[in-house]
């Protein structure tokens, strides 16, 4: 019988990681920097900035919000498609800096940097993924 | 043969250990939310359109986080923790914990990414609940009931370097070790002690090769457990390796290494009984008669003194 529990464990975990998705968890696959990345190609990083009323412009990090880089990254898609869910982004920055100034604008930057032959060109783009401001529908 | 099948499952583990198992599962929960993984808790902030809820939480009827749902769960993970640290009704409150908990990772995963550094602490929390009550330094007591359940967490923990390969080749490709995965990875969270690298590319590739090679081969920690001295040390050859990726990308996988502990003789520990040496030892400084009496065992210290 616990032998049985051990296998169960085993194979679901074996499953998953052959067939699953991180859908099942906790029995998602081990994925942790399981993407090749193309040594000629680019490498990218995501970050989020905000703007607030008295103009200034900054970039916050995963405790500012508790919404990680990660997790924008996971749901870049959603937010390429309706910008305006950046206005949640600030929202949950306002609740949690209730003494800063208000939140007026928000965009999403993924920078780009080349690489060749796995070292960096210096050569990188900068793209404005998804932008929101106060005023915006 | 089947001795060592029946002792790879079964070979009875000093209730010492689940003592010593149960304080640390504790003190990782307390550790976690304000050092390790503060984001969790800020994500009583977020709006619950921003929350992707997982297959568990869409056939169970789990609510969406909000401000009070996160920090309720918080409290009563470290309200429950407290008691199973210090063994005062450890399975009932083991089962809080780990139900508690649970729900804490879903608070933790359900936002676009899953995170995998959890599942052998997981696995910790619930063997922890079916173990018996015990005490610091047992090694009288033994039972395979406790070395099947740590048997289990030691599977889960193997299970997460091994299988992390597997993901490798089949998200990566078999060209994972060849690619630029490490660079990137330095890019986005590199410190001074790896930044240098970026300079040496064919370094991190053979670092790649190394990685995949050391996660395919993990799993013979758990074969090897008949000669305890080679499985020692090949967890801390584990521990070690986890000391340089921190360096390399502050990346800890702090619960798996709670969770790993359990490989450790840790029943060897009592810290009633440190704590009494070093009494005696100061009173000894002193001059206390209690000196006589211990060093009667040894005969040299006597010698000596």
């Amino acid at each position: 019988m616990r032998i049985a529990a051990t296998f169960a464990m085993t194979l679901a975990l074996m499953a998953t990681s052959l067939w699953g998705t991180d859908d099942f968890f906790p029995f998602a696959p081990f994925k942790m920097y399981s993407h090749a990345h193309d040594p000629d190609g680019w490498a990218n990083s995501t970050g989020l900035i905000l703007t607030d009323a008295t103009g200034r412009s900054f970039p916050i990090g995963d405790n500012d919000t508790g919404f990680r880089r990660a997790e924008l990254e996971g749901q870049l898609d959603r937010f390429r498609e309706d910008p305006g869910l950046l206005a949640l982004i600030a929202e949950a920055y306002e609740d949690a800096h209730p003494d800063s100034p208000e939140i007026v604008a928000a965009e999403v930057v993924v920078v780009r940097y080349e690489l060749k032959d796995g070292e960096r060109t210096g050569a990188e783009t900068v793209e404005v993924a998804a932008a929101w401001t106060e005023d915006s529908p | 043969m089947t001795r060592y099948v029946n002792g790879f499952f079964f070979t009875p583990v000093a209730l010492g250990r689940v003592a010593a198992m149960r304080f640390l599962a504790g003190l990782f929960v307390w550790i976690e939310w304000w050092a390790y993984k503060p984001f969790i808790i800020q994500h009583r902030f977020l709006p619950e359109d921003l929350y992707q809820p997982l297959l568990i939480g869409r056939v169970l009827p789990i609510p969406a986080p909000n401000y009070w749902i996160v920090t309720g769960t918080l409290a009563v993970c470290l309200a429950a923790a407290l008691p199973v640290m210090f063994g005062y009704r450890p399975r009932l409150f083991g089962w809080i914990l780990f139900i508690a908990y649970f729900e804490w990772m879903l608070i933790y995963n359900s936002y676009g990414k899953v995170d995998h550094a959890s599942f052998g602490f997981m696995v910790l929390l619930l063997v922890l609940c079916m173990m018996p009550a015990a005490r610091w330094g047992d090694r009288e007591h033994v039972s395979e009931r406790v070395g099947w359940g740590f048997n289990l967490v030691q599977i889960a923990v193997v299970c997460t370097y091994f299988l992390s390969t597997w993901s490798k080749f089949r998200y990566g490709g078999f060209d994972w070790a060849d690619s630029g995965v490490f660079t990137w990875a330095i890019i986005r969270r590199g410190t001074v002690f790896s930044d240098w690298m970026l300079d040496f590319p064919q370094l991190l590739t053979a670092a790649q090769w190394g990685m995949v090679a050391f996660e395919l081969l993990t799993p013979l920690v758990l074969f090897v457990y008949p000669w305890k001295r080679i499985q020692y040390a090949i967890i801390a050859f584990f521990y070690a390796f986890h000391v340089a990726i921190f360096a390399a990308l502050t990346i800890s996988f702090l619960p798996h290494l709670f969770a790993m502990a359990c490989f450790l003789p840790l029943e060897r520990v009592d810290p009633k009984d440190l704590a009494r040496r070093a009494r005696a030892k100061l009173k000894g400084r002193k001059g206390s008669p209690d000196q006589h009496e211990r060093g009667g065992t040894d005969p040299e210290l006597t010698a000596t003194g």
